[in-house]
């Protein structure tokens, strides 16, 4: 195997740099690349107007979107959406954005269940979290105009509270909205990829329209997305 | 997957008659064509964003050698394996070896038309490995033996009630056509796949050189969960998917879900760079990512190299009359529509797909809708060029358009020529007024599905001078 995709790699590299296609445009590198979205000037200047338009788009894709003022009513809110799906465990994050999450799901009947390091060679333990009904994370960005929530892995922040249980809540602290998400990877993109192993960009629901073209939600991933944003 | 390009006219034939399908392709390509219009109205310029799209992706292939050589370095710093694959065989044997090493029994897949080109799923079949699609659509096709017609609709041809009839027969489902309740069953029964497989297969949309990092999009979030969820992920890509930067993908990935499915953005786009860290709390333990070339190093070195730009969003397909009525599989391979009538012949040989450059009437709504431009009708004239140049355009046609040229030379014979059409025309006359049947090889086709209309009594030329004369 080793000999052979080697030799395949000089064989390809020695082909593609014995020419080069010729196209008869300018095709430099623009020095700010021309955004893709949208964004009025309240939106831009006005952080009230720029909640507002994420709010909007996230609700768009059924997602259920609530505004607290601090982080003990995010808190308040979380055990509520754990009350209302009648959790009895929950997948999540050991690096959330608030304190006390594992202590006041404890307090109300929800056992917490936080993978640690180490797990990750554990691929069996994986079954065992499959029927957890809630999965919490925090949020590491979020783009306003598509209604987009970014989450990077890092030794607290696994990949699977937000991707096995059907009920995903996460946790967003204003400060880390952004309008454009060529705005945030233009400033934090490349470094977030060059830490994070796994960086997912999560915009509403899980969703297919495979049969008919009718959106069904919930085909593989979280079927209910809840976002809890905080000041 | 077996190539079938020339029986085109044939497999178009019996497309159109197939009622069902036509409502299908209807509602599929209809849906996607609008959907697509309002997501590309909204953005700040669509047309400088296309640009900017194309050029990015045509500098990437100008930079080919370079970018995969520092997707490379900078992917296998944080532990993944890059692998170079010259064609199929050797790219199926890769995989096959990788399974071997890790002992990997179940294979679960996300959608990728690279592995459709390269039949890997066969090919793994074949060594004893079991392989689930995990791509709603993909699934139903192949529990039902059957091949994807689009490339991000890989269903479009198929009703609720055929669904249900499958998932009857094969997965003994009570019957149910509501995709609610035949979407629920799917997931159960593919959680279980994901949770039992040993090793996961994606495709890339993108990978990016800058940091290292394979994108993979998809709705659903199978794609999340075959990177994610088994020890082993195995990442196959054409060379043509690096692009230069994170500044390129932010144009990309907007322009590629806008076009697919008029979404601003898909629900999952996963940035994966390598395996699990040590101290991630899950993830795969081994990442491999296989660059397969299979011609695509031998397409740049031609006058095609654009053809390489494709993103694969299907916009293309949705915007083509000729797709949108004889639908994915009369195109008899893995690409179809206006981009696989372009790509299926360069990579197979024009003789063994010589029907596809003339599967079009180059309307140009492939190339209007393309979010990189490529000049589809352009490329598909010069494939014409390529068959007539290899002797594969029919005598009667080059003595034909031989005729016209000399006729179009000279006045007379122009003349002359138009009295005959007008002469025979009229003798050929049905009582509709219309020629129903044109007993002429070639000419005759187009009476096979509808009229010509006669020529007028009197030429153009005639009235003038009539004109003249009376004035």
């Amino acid at each position: 195997m080793t000999l052979e995709t080697r030799m395949a790699r000089a064989a390809i590299l020695a082909r593609l740099r014995q020419s080069r296609p010729e196209f008869d445009e300018a095709l430099s590198a623009p020095e700010s690349p021309l955004p893709v979205t949208r964004l009025s000037a309240a939106e831009l200047n006005d952080s009230e107007a720029l909640l507002a338009r994420f709010r909007a788009e996230v609700e768009r894709l059924s997602v259920t979107f609530q505004h607290v003022p601090d982080s003990e009513s995010a808190l308040d809110a979380l055990l509520a959406v754990a009350r209302a799906q009648s959790a009895q465990s929950a997948l999540l994050w050991q690096n959330l954005p608030i304190y006390g999450v594992q202590e006041a799901l404890q307090s109300v009947g929800v056992q917490p269940i936080v993978p640690q390091v180490g797990d990750a060679a554990r691929h069996d333990i994986y079954r065992a979290w499959n029927d957890v009904p809630l999965g919490i994370s925090g949020v590491d960005a979020a783009f306003a105009t598509t209604g987009t929530l970014v989450l990077a892995t890092d030794s607290g922040q696994g990949r699977l509270p937000s991707l096995l249980p059907p009920t995903h809540v996460a946790l967003l602290p204003r400060q880390k909205l952004f309008p454009r998400l060529e705005d945030w990877l233009l400033t934090y993109g490349a470094q977030t990829l060059m830490r994070s192993r796994s960086v997912v960009f999560i915009t509403g629901p899980s969703r297919t329209g495979d049969i008919e073209m009718q959106i069904i939600l919930g085909v593989h991933g979280p079927k209910r997305l809840h976002i809890i944003v905080f000041d | 997957m077996e190539l079938n390009a020339n029986a085109f006219p044939q497999a178009a034939t019996i497309a159109l008659q197939d009622v069902q399908l036509q409502t299908a392709l209807a509602r599929g390509t209809g849906n996607a064509y609008q959907a697509r219009l309002r997501a590309m109205s909204e953005v700040t310029d669509a047309d400088a964003l296309r640009r900017q799209a194309r050029a990015a992706k045509l500098r990437a292939l100008q930079n080919l050698p370079e970018l995969l050589e520092r997707f490379e370095v900078n992917i296998a710093q944080r532990g993944a394996t890059v692998l170079w694959a010259e064609d199929a065989d050797a790219c199926n044997r890769l995989v096959i070896d990788i399974a071997r090493r890790h002992s990997v029994e179940r294979v679960v897949k996300s959608k990728s038309m690279a592995t459709e080109e390269i039949g890997l799923n066969h090919a793994l079949e074949s060594a004893g490995l079991s392989v689930v699609e995990t791509d709603l659509g993909e699934y139903i096709v192949q529990l039902d033996g059957d091949t994807p017609s689009h490339i991000v609709m890989p269903i479009v041809h198929k009703t609720r009630e055929q669904v249900r009839d499958l998932f009857a027969e094969k997965l003994g489902m009570t019957p149910s056509d509501d995709p609610e309740v035949l979407t629920a069953f799917a997931r159960q029964k593919l959680r279980e796949a994901f949770l039992s497989a040993e090793m996961g297969i994606t495709g890339a949309n993108f990978l990016i050189a800058e940091t290292g990092t394979v994108v993979i999009v998809t709705n659903e979030g199978n794609g999340r969960m075959c990177s994610s969820l088994p020890p082993v992920h195995v990442v196959i890509a054409g060379i043509e998917k690096v692009i230069e930067s994170v500044a390129d993908f932010a144009t990309l990935v907007q322009l590629l879900t806008r076009s697919a499915t008029g979404q601003r953005l898909s629900s999952y786009v996963h940035l994966m760079s390598g395996p699990a860290a040590p101290d991630d709390p899950d993830g795969p333990s081994h990442v491999y990512v296989i660059l397969l070339d299979n011609g695509r190093s031998r397409i740049r070195e031609t006058d095609y190299a654009e053809a390489l730009a494709c993103i694969r969003c299907g916009a293309c397909l949705n915007a083509c009359p000729v797709y949108q009525n004889v639908g994915g599989h009369a195109y008899g391979w893995v690409y179809s529509g206006p981009i696989g009538a372009v790509i299926t012949p360069l990579l197979n040989g024009v003789k063994n797909a010589a029907p596809l450059p003339y599967a079009s009437s180059l309307c140009g709504a492939c190339q209007a809708a393309c979010p990189v431009m490529i000049n589809i009708p352009d490329l598909l004239l010069r494939l014409r060029a390529d068959l007539v140049e290899a002797g594969e355009s029919s005598p009667a046609l080059s003595a034909g358009i031989a005729a016209w040229a000399r006729a179009m030379s000279s006045p007379r014979l122009y003349e002359l020529g138009g009295a005959a059409a007008r002469l025979a025309t009229r003798a050929l006359t049905a009582a509709n007024g219309q020629v129903q049947r044109i007993p002429v090889p070639l000419l005759g086709n187009w009476t096979t599905n509808r009229d010509f209309p006669p020529f007028a009594a009197k030429s153009f030329r005639q009235l003038w001078r009539e004109r003249q004369r009376g004035s």
